[in-house]
């Protein structure tokens, strides 16, 4: 199997595995109980307006018509009317869907930034001090909470030393950058507008580093066992014997290898903050699409939930293929096994 | 024979975290058994008012503190490790004989059955955990602890069908599997005497660590109000009740949060531990 049908392969399953997930969410919503129609008018409607909207949601259908309406008009970028927000569900989601992307992006980046060289001390220095100390970091990262994360990192950095902003995506006092991508980083660079780029990276800091701590404790872990692991390996010893610096063993030999399991459960870690984002961005009044799904969440939207958790998803899928593709990169044999 | 003295319980304790959060945990579990006589006000657990100490902060009667109705949270904290406990029990009373059986039949029958319960397995771990169980949890009709345990468990069970499908991969290949075949003993046999046995130091490792996680979802599920209820002492509730009060009142909910990180804490060391133990990889 040549590269290119590997990538063909790979995302021929992303798209089974999105209509698995679409039919597993279809199929939760309409088979709890409950009248979806009764829901969304609210105990105080009356049967015959109940039944209007059974007739327009076409919920007399049998399931595998509805299923199919559905699927059609999730390709016609038709996801319904959020009874929560009144607007249509699509518009909610372009509306909300950029600020956490953006988030979790600069949490996977705080991650791996943070986590990887963290694992790389702690690795070449086994037993040390900085190894004590980055394992200890790396667990504390693993079993706290990130909510917990998001108060402690408010209360340092916002109430006992206010340096950081604690909430929303950017300063009131500024001007917004005109949307053009709604990622405020990119729109600010592209008008030129460095104080609003400043200031919305100031406040990306202190949610995207609660979103990505218990990731970063992940990451570390393994990137510590791995390159110990690598270490041990002949080749290393052989490099050791040519005399090779200790930098060019450690950048040239060792570093690849150990990474791949890294860099596999990236992914992984994705889904891990894509659930984190939905408790920090509440505790950081972040507008974005978790804090979206809390409300709709609460408010009992349908059409908000399935899409929020649509969405969630397939972003999740489109990391896990590009992550398997870095996988391939750094390891092009895995393109020979089964 | 006995267990501190075998060489199990020296692989064990050869790392004394591992003894740290043996300690803990064992604290914690007598702690929440014990609560209604060991907590100094065990009636403050329900809806009590006492507004002559509403708001102290931590001292000698009230470690912790007291909450805005005047509750002591120590008490609180220590009632609500049993909400915790019960979560993380029941959660994997349900989804581990789930994600066991359908790991078992996966693995060992192979053909179609694999292939539909793996393809199934797949899109299941492709929903992020969290979020499968809040849509879960917002499909249903109004938010209480039944509910998150049921979400919970519909997010969890897929992985322990990957652990158990990887361990059967591998050991049906086996002679002893062969041999129990010829001598024609029947699917379920070999599955679940002979197989399932091969699984087990994986899985009560497995179960220990996420015993400690199946907490942490459950107290964010709750944090977010879509767990067990006031006027139920649960971890994540409280912590979110405080969080809206921070940074004056800060002991609401620290002490709670902190709570949750200890009993993760414990049940990762252990888990740790057990890896060390049975040399397992989970």
């Amino acid at each position: 199997m040549n590269t290119l049908q590997y990538f063909l392969r790979r995302i021929f399953v992303s798209i089974i595995v999105f209509f698995g997930v679409s039919i597993v969410i279809f199929c939760l919503a309409r088979l709890i109980p409950g009248d979806p129609a009764r829901i969304a008018l609210g105990p105080f409607a009356t049967d015959e307006m109940v039944e209007q909207l059974r007739e327009t949601l076409h919920l007399n259908e049998s399931i595998f018509i509805q299923y199919g309406i559905f699927i059609e008009k999730l390709f016609q970028g038709d996801l319904g009317i959020s009874t929560y927000t009144k607007r249509p569900v699509l518009v909610d989601i372009v509306s909300y869907f950029p600020a956490t992307f953006e988030l979790v992006l600069m949490s996977g980046l705080l991650m791996i930034l943070i986590g990887m060289p963290l694992g790389i001390l702690s690795g070449k220095f086994k037993n040390s001090i900085i190894d004590n100390v980055a394992r200890l970091i790396s667990l504390l990262g693993v079993v706290t909470p990130s909510f917990l994360w998001a108060i402690i990192l408010m209360l340092i950095f916002a109430f006992w030393f206010p340096i950081l902003p604690v909430s929303e995506r950017m300063n009131e006092a500024l001007d917004p950058p005109t949307l053009v991508t709604g990622l405020l980083l990119v729109d600010s660079l592209l008008e030129g507008n460095f104080k609003v780029f400043g200031d919305a990276f100031l406040h990306l800091i202190l949610p995207g580093l609660a979103i990505a701590l218990p990731a970063i404790g992940n990451v570390a872990r393994l990137t510590r066992t791995n390159l110990s692991d690598v270490y041990e390996k002949q080749y290393i010893e052989f490099a050791k014997s040519y005399s090779f610096s200790e930098y060019r063993i450690a950048t040239k030999y060792a570093l690849k290898p150990a990474s791949i399991p890294t860099v596999t459960i990236i992914g992984l870690d994705f889904a891990f903050m894509l659930g984190n984002a939905f408790l920090v961005e509440t505790v950081f009044v972040w507008p974005g699409m978790a804090k979206y799904g809390v409300e709709v969440i609460l408010a009992k939207d349908l059409n908000g939930i399935i899409a929020t958790a649509l969405v969630i998803t397939t972003f999740f899928l489109i990391i896990n293929m590009i992550v398997d593709f870095v996988v391939l990169l750094l390891n092009p044999r895995i393109t020979t096994k089964d | 024979m006995n267990f501190f003295k075998s060489k199990y319980f020296y692989k064990f304790s050869r790392n004394p975290l591992s003894v740290v959060g043996l300690v803990i945990v064992t604290t914690i579990v007598i702690l929440a058994i014990f609560a209604p006589f060991i907590t100094p006000f065990p009636e403050h657990v329900g809806p009590f008012t006492d507004f002559a100490n509403k708001s102290k902060p931590p001292s000698s009667t009230y470690i912790f503190g007291t909450d805005k109705i005047g509750r002591d949270i120590f008490t609180r904290v220590i009632f609500g490790y049993r909400i915790s406990l019960t979560l993380g029990i029941v959660v994997l009373a349900i989804a581990v004989p789930i994600g066991v059986t359908m790991g078992l039949c996966a693995g060992y029958v192979g053909k179609k059955t694999e292939m539909i319960l793996m393809r199934i397995t797949d899109v299941f771990l492709a929903i992020p955990a969290l979020v499968l169980a809040l849509s879960i949890i917002g499909l249903l009709d109004r938010p209480n602890l039944f509910y998150t345990m049921i979400a919970v468990s519909m997010a969890w069970w897929p992985w322990y069908t990957r652990l158990i499908y990887n361990i059967t991969r591998s050991v049906k290949t086996e002679g002893y599997i062969a041999a129990a075949e010829i001598m024609g003993a029947s699917k379920m046999h070999i599955m679940f005497r002979e197989i399932l046995p091969n699984c087990l130091p994986s899985l009560l490792t497995k179960i220990t660590l996420d015993l400690g996680f199946v907490i942490l979802v459950g107290s964010s599920l709750s944090f977010l109000g879509l767990g067990a209820q006031p006027p139920t002492p649960d971890l994540g509730t409280m912590v979110a009740k405080g969080a809206s009060v921070l940074p004056d009142t800060w002991w609401f909910s620290l002490f709670p949060g902190f709570a949750i990180l200890i009993v993760v804490l414990g049940f990762n060391l252990v888990g740790d531990g057990l890896k060390d133990m049975f040399d397992v990889d989970v």
